[in-house]
């Protein structure tokens, strides 16, 4: 098999969604939810995705960590198919590529102690669980220790999310898929989530895939921006061009808008 | 101008189990009639508790300890709600799609809004001319057709129309802005100017949308922890935040057009729980010890700002 250079390619991905319609007899319609999509992502960047709810970056993210077979299409990482992969290789892919969620709460098992569920991660990809690893990624992400003996439900959403970003670090991936990782956070905490991330990329190195409908949080952390619209991408490029140089109607009418909302928190 | 609504040292708490827990702690302020007012801060922060406080919709756990709400002489806290809501004050539900009867036309369910009003004139008319001016071409379509055909924002303007047809002298929205992208935010923010305008209708925007206020609001109340932390006019307030507060959740907006250098303020005292003094100290990057970790800020009028913090507290 020859390995491509760039990390993840998607090629001509659709995905589509039947959803029934009739109120008392059987009647279904198809939803594009994402519409022959085609990109590359290199090792070490950081890609954003943006784009406004409805629009099929969810459900994008969710494929590309494994976890939705595309209707048409493929996805490669390090130039495999990840929905052919068996065994060893998809363990290997499993290890390598984590997500994290919008709501922390919903994605970190309840009856769990955190203790326990970075525990099992670490199991799964045959790591060390002793207290300094534990520890180790704890500190890593700015906690406490003593959130360790906690349960999901004794923690503030800021908290939640370090632990499912401890938890998705935890494994040492290659690619890391935000999915609106701070949109149920308030600002002040999103700040420091958004912090954090930056922090985890540079010293890491990691290849982040972060989905927003926020273009400053991707104005934050990425370079390069992909747009998408009703399933299909709009425009794509470097974030700065994007803002100051954009070329679609669409694009055009979202920065513009933006400008003007934020006309007097910038000035 | 005259003052329309007087919210004076309201506090409120909810009761959970044996528990109780503080969700308003002391707030006062003031509305002029025509005035809109935002009341910014984060979740928990008590915005939503106040909000439901003057449009009586406050959940039955929820015990009023003080204080009193007036609107036109009217003691908002001991009249029967259904004397107030509709009639004096009218609220837009954060949750659009769960707030009408999925049962029930638009049509209809305008009827039930005015059927308590013995007026004459044509109340479907009077319903279609407002959802024209709220932006609808074909406004008698809307009314012939349930919730489920219309989208959020669609609904976020056919429930704007049906707090606006009994000619409320206050509309509360809560969250309007939240989760839509910017081209719709600017949408929603001209239309709400644009029904103040009209028909003369105070407004309370509670948000934590900052970056909406300046072009929707006149004053803003930042809220923290149950308490005002700063009152003021929404442009200075976003120029120049005096409240350490204020200034960190202003920072902590990531910017557009230039790139973003967060001053973020991790919690420093993590280790230490302040019982007493201001709300704010152990994430204050002013933190004075001896002083904000013990007594409770007063209020500093500075011009037409109002600031709850002890840096503040000798200048006068």
């Amino acid at each position: 098999m020859i390995k491509s250079k760039s990390l993840l390619k998607v090629q001509n991905v659709t995905i589509l969604f039947r959803k029934n319609i009739g109120v008392l007899k059987k009647e279904d319609m198809i939803i594009r939810a994402v519409d022959g999509i085609s990109f590359d992502v290199e090792e070490g960047e950081i890609l954003g995705i943006a784009g406004e709810s409805g629009s099929g970056k969810s459900t994008l993210a969710k494929s590309i960590a494994g976890l939705l077979k595309p209707t048409s299409g493929i996805i490669l990482f390090e130039g495999e198919n990840i929905y052919e992969i068996k065994g060893e290789k998809y363990r290997y892919f499993r290890k390598n590529v984590q997500m994290v969620f919008q709501n922390p709460f919903g994605s970190l098992n309840p009856s769990m102690k955190i203790r326990d569920t970075l525990k099992d991660v670490l199991k799964a990809a045959k790591k060390e669980t002793n207290e300094d690893v534990l520890r180790s990624l704890m500190e890593f992400v700015n906690l406490n220790y003593e959130i360790l003996d906690k349960y999901p439900s004794e923690l503030s959403g800021g908290q939640a999310q370090r632990v499912a970003i401890a938890r998705a670090i935890a494994t040492q991936p290659k690619l890391l898929i935000l999915d609106e990782p701070t949109s149920a956070l308030d600002v002040s905490v999103q700040a420091q989530i958004l912090t954090l991330l930056k922090k985890i990329q540079t010293e890491k190195g990691l290849t982040y895939i972060l989905i927003s409908h926020d273009i400053g949080v991707i104005r934050y952390l990425c370079k390069r921006v992909i747009v998408m619209k009703a399933g299909k991408i709009v425009e794509q490029g470097d974030i700065e061009d994007i803002i100051y140089r954009p070329k679609e109607e669409y694009t055009k009418r979202l920065v513009e808008s933006l400008l003007r909302l934020y006309g007097y928190i910038e000035n | 101008m005259e003052t329309l609504l007087t919210v004076d040292d309201l506090k409120i708490s909810y009761k959970s189990g044996n528990y109780y827990i503080k969700a308003l702690d002391g707030v006062s302020f003031e509305i002029k009639e025509g005035e809109s007012l935002a009341i910014v801060g984060e979740s928990g922060s008590g915005k939503s508790t106040l909000g439901m406080a003057i449009a009586r919709l406050l959940p039955p756990n929820a015990i009023i300890e003080k204080g009193r709400i007036v609107m036109k002489d009217i003691d908002i806290l001991n009249s029967k709600p259904d004397s107030i809501r509709g009639k004096l004050i009218s609220m837009i539900p954060q949750e659009v799609g769960t707030a009408l009867s999925p049962f029930h036309k638009i049509s209809t369910v305008f009827e039930d809004v005015m059927a308590s009003e013995n007026k004459a004139t044509n109340i479907l008319n009077e319903a279609s001319k407002i959802l024209a001016f709220l932006g609808f071409k074909d406004p008698e379509r809307i009314l012939k057709s349930y919730p489920h055909e219309l989208s959020g924002g669609m609904l976020q303007r056919v429930l704007l129309a049906l707090a606006i047809i009994k000619r409320p002298y206050l509309i509360i929205a809560d969250e309007p802005t939240s989760m839509v992208d910017a081209p719709l935010r600017i949408n929603i923010v001209e239309i709400l100017n644009a029904v103040r305008k009209e028909f003369n209708i105070s407004m309370i925007i509670i948000t934590h949308d900052i970056a909406i206020t300046p072009h929707l609001c006149d004053n803003i109340v930042v809220m923290y922890a149950g308490k005002i932390m700063e009152y003021g006019k929404a442009k200075e307030i976003i120029d120049n935040p005096l409240n350490p507060y204020t200034k960190l959740l202003i920072n902590s907006i990531p910017r557009i057009k230039t790139a973003t250098r967060f001053e973020v303020i991790e919690r420093k005292n993590t280790q230490i729980q302040f019982y007493k003094g201001c709300p704010f100290a152990d994430r204050c990057e002013s933190f004075m010890k001896g002083i904000c970790d013990i007594t409770i800020p007063r209020y500093t009028s500075l011009g037409n700002r109002k600031v709850l913090c002890h840096l503040y507290n000798d200048k006068k």
